[in-house]
């Protein structure tokens, strides 16, 4: 009996654990297992192998039930989910419904949720791009929350890293306020993008138009087929799972890669109630699991625990991983867990029409977008409110199709629908402010299935995003007017925080342990065996989507944690 | 990388891939629409009789008959929209004949094609004499609105997104390889919605 223990324990024993399979902890993955550390990942939700499980990807419009609606029964179950926009007929199966995972919402909060082999990865829109120092000075320099512990040299190497095995198209744009990276030819600008391009650089000397950097493999593809994946297809598609691999996602990528390695075990339908803390040697030892299934738990071990369990969830872990030492969390001397959570404001948006250049189209489809790099408070304070946007921006052709009338007139108008002018559109993706009053921590009483307790969200918008939805609609107006674009109307939707996805900190980096709960390597300040790199890590939000940069944290962390074990540090 | 290659190295990676077989919706959704939906067959037949005046069969190109687009409208009343929006519906169907009764004299399934069209037409242009079943209690011209509306937004959504479009007539690529951003128009080109 004595000996069966050792051995189950020792087989439940890891040189490194990773939390979570999705985006940043296939990055961990990856980089342990390439450096010959056997590792653990542990993922909540069940398994979706890439090509066998994406039961709808080769499906014909036509061949979807409702055309891709999603059942009104579901919708209304769901409220939170089905305000996703990729939460559709044929993408449905990837994302958490609301009645399967409850939360609380102290205030109102849309959480978007993937429990699956490569977590969000599958779902995301692959748009990526680097930071620049003026996004990492920008809380010193504005004088909120606490100054990042790094800049951006030491982030850059691991972009390149991360991009180059990722595959980024893009292109070389020379801005310094978004650094070029390691890319693959870029997609095309529409006739009607590239005319506002050029209209906007020739009538202002701070904005530009670029097309956008996104995950999807457009050249270099003898090195991608070492990867198993083919180049972008252009199906648009992405959400059902990538037949080609033409996208990134852990599932086609990384995990498949470090799987190779012979070093990786992963283990589905694990939860991950807590991190084990031992106070006689100071630092983290293992994790509690529940088995989603059977609920039963089991403990297993390593000497390094890496938390990607999406923002919030690393927060929850965190939260729930209280011991003599740590009574209010793991690593939570400060009382600062959970807090100074921040998003990125996606309420406003504007469209409009184009008259000119009638004679060209477009072709195919382009799984991308324009995309207007932040030019409002970049070199210094121009505003009255802090910080700025960046932006989307895309124009296509409308095609005019006359829906009036019935009969044989309906029918000839609906197979012989014509140009309209270009219809042009941008959406704003504002940096929002981290505050100790937005913040997440554990409902008192109601636990899960699991036995763990919910997690409470309180995020709010405050004044400064206000100010910044008003400067957007105006800029952009003004901006839309001077290109000649006519129809112009504005919308703010007053989406709540949260349906932008981009949800971030509760567990900040930075130089103090005071202020602070991760180091510069992303190591919890008091226990230094735990790293944090995925979104709940971020100081500052800026206004870059962020996947990317929790990539590279990762892929930055994980040979920082491979060094100290060699060195005996962990 | 060649074409010949790329072509190669698709094949191996999708090679080992579970196809999902083309599934139109199946009998059995069919069949619990009319049975949620509580549609008799005489009902359903009058619907089929509106989705046909709607977009009309023919010789060169199919309409709603030949495309069972009655069935596409149960399923998505049944499975797609909320419960007022389905009374409405359901309201105006089984009032439609009695309602054509007593603003034109004739139940709607005893029209021939002009005289629908005529009918359908009078109601999508707001032209109905409402005088004539203000005193009915089973049915007001709100439902009536919603029936032949919803139907007809459907009608059209099913046909342009049936495989027979979107294969035969209006193509779309489930796979189009590229993307350019600007293409010029040629004289007397065909605008495809799909492409
Ligand atoms: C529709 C959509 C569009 C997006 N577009 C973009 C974009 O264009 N660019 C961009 O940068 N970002 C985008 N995002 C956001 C992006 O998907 C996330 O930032 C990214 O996936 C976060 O990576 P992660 O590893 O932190 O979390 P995830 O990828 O969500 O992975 C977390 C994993 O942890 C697992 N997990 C959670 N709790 C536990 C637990 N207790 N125990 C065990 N496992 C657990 C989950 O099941 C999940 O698999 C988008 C997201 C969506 C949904």
């Amino acid at each position: 009996m004595a000996n069966l223990n050792i051995d189950s324990r020792k087989e439940r024993t890891f040189d490194a654990i990773v939390i979570g399979s999705g985006m940043s902890g296939g990055w961990a993955a990856k980089e342990f297992t390439e450096k010959g550390l056997k590792t653990l990942v542990l993922e909540r939700g069940r398994e979706v192998k890439h090509l066998q499980d994406y039961p709808t990807t080769n499906l014909q419009p036509y061949e979807l039930e409702h055309r891709g609606k999603v059942k009104q029964k579901i919708r209304e179950d769901n409220p939170v989910v089905a305000r996703c926009y990729a939460f559709r007929e044929d993408t449905q199966h990837f994302f958490v419904k609301d009645q399967e995972h409850p939360y609380v919402q102290e205030e109102p909060f849309d959480w978007i949720r993937g429990y699956q082999t490569g977590g969000k990865s599958l779902l995301w829109a692959r748009q990526v791009q680097r930071w620049s120092d003026y996004d990492f000075e920008g809380p010193d320099r504005d004088g909120f929350v606490v100054d990042w512990p790094i800049r951006y040299k030491d982030l850059a190497p691991w972009y390149s890293h991360v991009e180059k095995f990722v595959g980024v198209s893009g292109n070389k744009d020379g801005l310094d306020n978004l650094p070029d990276g390691e890319f693959l030819p870029p997609m095309e600008l529409t006739a009607v993008e590239q005319y506002f391009k050029n209209h906007i650089a020739e009538k202002y000397d701070d904005r530009s138009i670029i097309i956008g950097r996104c995950a999807h493999i457009t050249g270099n593809f003898e090195y991608y087929a070492k990867q198993g994946r083919g180049g972008c297809q252009h199906r648009n598609l992405c959400q059902r799972g990538c037949p080609f691999g033409g996208y990134f996602s852990s599932n086609s990528s990384t995990l498949p890669w470090a799987e190779k390695t012979g070093n990786l075990t992963m283990r589905h339908h694990s939860v991950v109630e807590s991190i084990i803390y031992d106070e006689k040697k100071g630092k983290a030892t293992g994790v509690r699991v529940i088995d989603a299934n059977t609920k039963e738990a089991v403990e297993y071990y390593a000497k390094v625990i890496f938390v990607n369990a999406s923002a919030l969830n690393t927060n929850l872990i965190l939260l729930n991983s209280t011991s003599d030492r740590f009574p209010e969390g793991l690593g939570n001397d400060n009382g600062l867990l959970g807090k100074y959570v921040a998003f990125h404001n996606y309420r406003a948006r504007i469209s409009g029409e184009y008259d000119g250049l009638l004679e060209y189209r477009t072709e195919g489809r382009r799984p991308n977008g324009g995309y207007i790099p932040r030019f409002r408070n970049v070199r210094r304070q121009e505003t009255d409110f802090l910080r700025g946007y960046a932006a989307g921006f895309s124009g296509f052709r409308k095609i005019h199709t006359d829906h009036s009338g019935v009969g044989e007139e309906l029918k000839n108008q609906l197979l012989n629908p014509e140009y309209g002018p270009w219809r042009v559109g941008s959406h704003m993706m504002g940096e929002t402010i981290p505050k100790e009053s937005n913040y997440v921590n554990l409902d008192p009483e109601q636990k899960d299935e699991w036995g763990i307790p919910l997690l409470n969200v309180s995020v709010k918008y405050d004044d400064n995003d206000e100010a910044m939805i008003k400067d957007y609609l105006e800029q952009l107006t003004e901006m839309f007017e001077s290109a000649g674009f006519t129809n112009i109307s504005v919308r703010d939707d007053h989406r709540v925080p949260g349906l932008d996805i981009h949800e971030m900190g509760g567990v900040r980096m930075g130089k103090e342990p005071e202020t602070s709960l991760l180091n510069k390597w992303n190591q919890l300040h008091a226990c230094p065996n735990v790293y944090v790199t995925d979104g709940a890590c971020m100081t500052s939000t800026s206004t870059q989507n962020p996947s990317l940069t929790y990539m590279a944290f990762a892929a930055r962390s994980a040979n920082h944690a491979v060094d100290e074990l060699k060195k005996m540090n962990l | 990388m060649n074409r010949r290659t790329v072509l190669k190295q698709l094949a191996v990676m999708t090679g080992g891939m579970v196809l999902v077989p083309s599934c139109d919706f199946s009998r059995n959704d069919i069949l619990s629409a009319y049975d949620q939906l509580k549609v008799t067959q005489g009902e359903v037949n009058i619907l089929a009789k509106l989705c046909e005046t709607i977009i009309p069969s023919g010789e060169a190109i199919k309409g709603a008959d030949d495309l069972h687009i009655k069935d596409f409208v149960l399923v998505m009343m049944n499975d797609c929209y909320s419960k007022d929006d389905q009374m409405a519906f359901t309201k105006g169907l089984k009032n439609f004949n009695t309602f054509t009764r007593s603003v034109s004299g004739k139940s709607f399934e005893d029209m021939d094609k002009d005289e629908s069209k005529e009918l359908v037409l009078k109601v999508l242009n707001k032209d109905i004499d409402t005088s004539k079943f203000e005193n009915n209690e089973e049915y007001t011209m709100e439902d009536i609105n919603s029936f032949v509306n919803r139907t007809k937004q459907l009608t059209v959504q099913g046909f342009m997104a049936s495989e027979y479009i979107m294969t035969g007539i209006m193509p779309y690529q489930l796979v189009p390889g590229g993307f350019s951003g600007k293409v010029k128009i040629k004289e007397g080109e065909k605008v495809n919605v799909n492409g």
